[in-house]
């Protein structure tokens, strides 16, 4: 028995060792985020002008949004942010504030940069009737 | 003829050196400066492209998020950075990189800013196959004393040749087919991303893991 196992352990660890190169091709390790869309749409967005909205870019975001939700996978940093600047662009103030204040409380790093950005938007703000 | 001998040996032993070079791992990377002040935050600026390819600074710039942010870093939006940039009169990442480091620290509040440079970027087509390569480099300085904290390169060219069987007529066909998939996909978009991989996950020259990673401080 004693030899059976030890005789078994190589082997394993040849299986091992094989299911770890497939993993390589077919499952990629797991993120600390859910990255969803997020980098794709700016791609496509910034090389391709014109060929992606901002309203479309929303309409993608909030799915992803949707799904991290349901996978309890937290949101990549920047991602609320550009949320924010996409709703901006297409006019919805509220929206875009509330999106910094969830950046700099999922990023505290942030809070300088969404302060800032909270500041021109309640300029604009006050500008609209 | 008594400094042939030596001489022989000399060149052997270095050809032999530079021969092991390419398995053993390069010489290890002096993160002191690094150590001294690890960033939390990352604003990483668009590339400077020197490639003859337009697309190159986007299509990079939308390819270096996701692997700074896995290794445990806060980075900021890029586009959102990039139009701010834009709107504060500075039109191309050459102007942007010359950005003072007490203004963006001002704004952003970030602890450290990435400079990319891309080398090289896109496809060579030589009759029945192309080549795609990505070179870049980048230098991560921090904000505050403006010290270089910790700086990289990688060079990834990949062939796609799909023809190697069916004769001449199959690397005809392969050879287009790979064109028409080349100029619609983007390949050095695709390939932008295996240099992040070589230039910020190097085991012993990577940017080590930040705070939001479970290795924090570790070197790749």
């Amino acid at each position: 028995m004693a030899a059976g196992q030890v005789s078994r352990a190589p082997r394993l660890t040849s299986l091992g060792a094989v299911l770890l190169l497939a993993g390589c091709v077919t499952q990629p390790p797991p993120t600390l985020y859910a990255w969803g869309s997020y980098e794709d749409a700016i791609y496509v967005a910034a090389v391709k002008p014109g060929s992606m909205l901002p309203e479309e870019q929303l309409q993608l975001f909030e799915k992803d949004r949707q799904a991290s939700r349901a996978a309890n996978h937290r949101l990549p940093p920047g991602w609320h942010g550009q949320m924010a600047y996409l709703y901006a662009a297409t006019g919805r103030i509220d929206l875009a504030q509330e999106e910094l204040v969830a950046e700099k409380t999922a990023f505290p790093e942030s809070t300088v940069f969404c302060d800032n950005l909270l500041k021109n938007l309640g300029g604009k703000t006050e500008q609209k009737p | 003829m008594r400094y042939t001998r030596p001489t022989m040996a000399a060149l052997l032993g270095a050809a032999l050196l530079g021969l092991g070079g390419c398995v053993t791992p390069p010489t290890p990377y002096d993160y002191t400066a690094f150590q001294q002040s690890p960033p939390r935050s990352i604003l990483i600026l668009p590339p400077i492209n020197e490639s003859v390819a337009v697309e190159a600074t986007y299509s990079y710039l939308s390819t270096v998020t996701r692997p700074v942010a896995e290794l445990g870093y806060y980075v900021f939006p890029v586009a959102v950075v990039d139009r701010l940039m834009k709107e504060n009169g500075m039109p191309d990442a050459a102007d942007m990189h010359q950005v003072a480091l007490d203004k963006v620290r001002e704004i952003t509040g970030a602890d450290a800013v990435l400079y990319p440079v891309l080398h090289a970027y896109g496809s060579k087509y030589v009759i029945f196959d192309s080549t795609t390569t990505v070179s870049v480099s980048a230098r991560l300085v921090d904000t505050r004393s403006g010290r270089l904290l910790w700086e990289g390169q990688a060079v990834v060219a990949q062939g796609n040749n799909g023809g190697n069987q069916g004769g001449l007529l199959g690397q005809l066909v392969g050879a287009l087919v790979a064109q028409v998939i080349n100029s619609k996909t983007d390949p050095a978009h695709q390939v932008s991303r295996m240099a992040n991989f070589q230039l910020f996950q190097t085991a012993g020259r990577g940017l080590p893991f930040g705070p939001y990673h479970s290795h924090a401080g570790k070197p790749p």
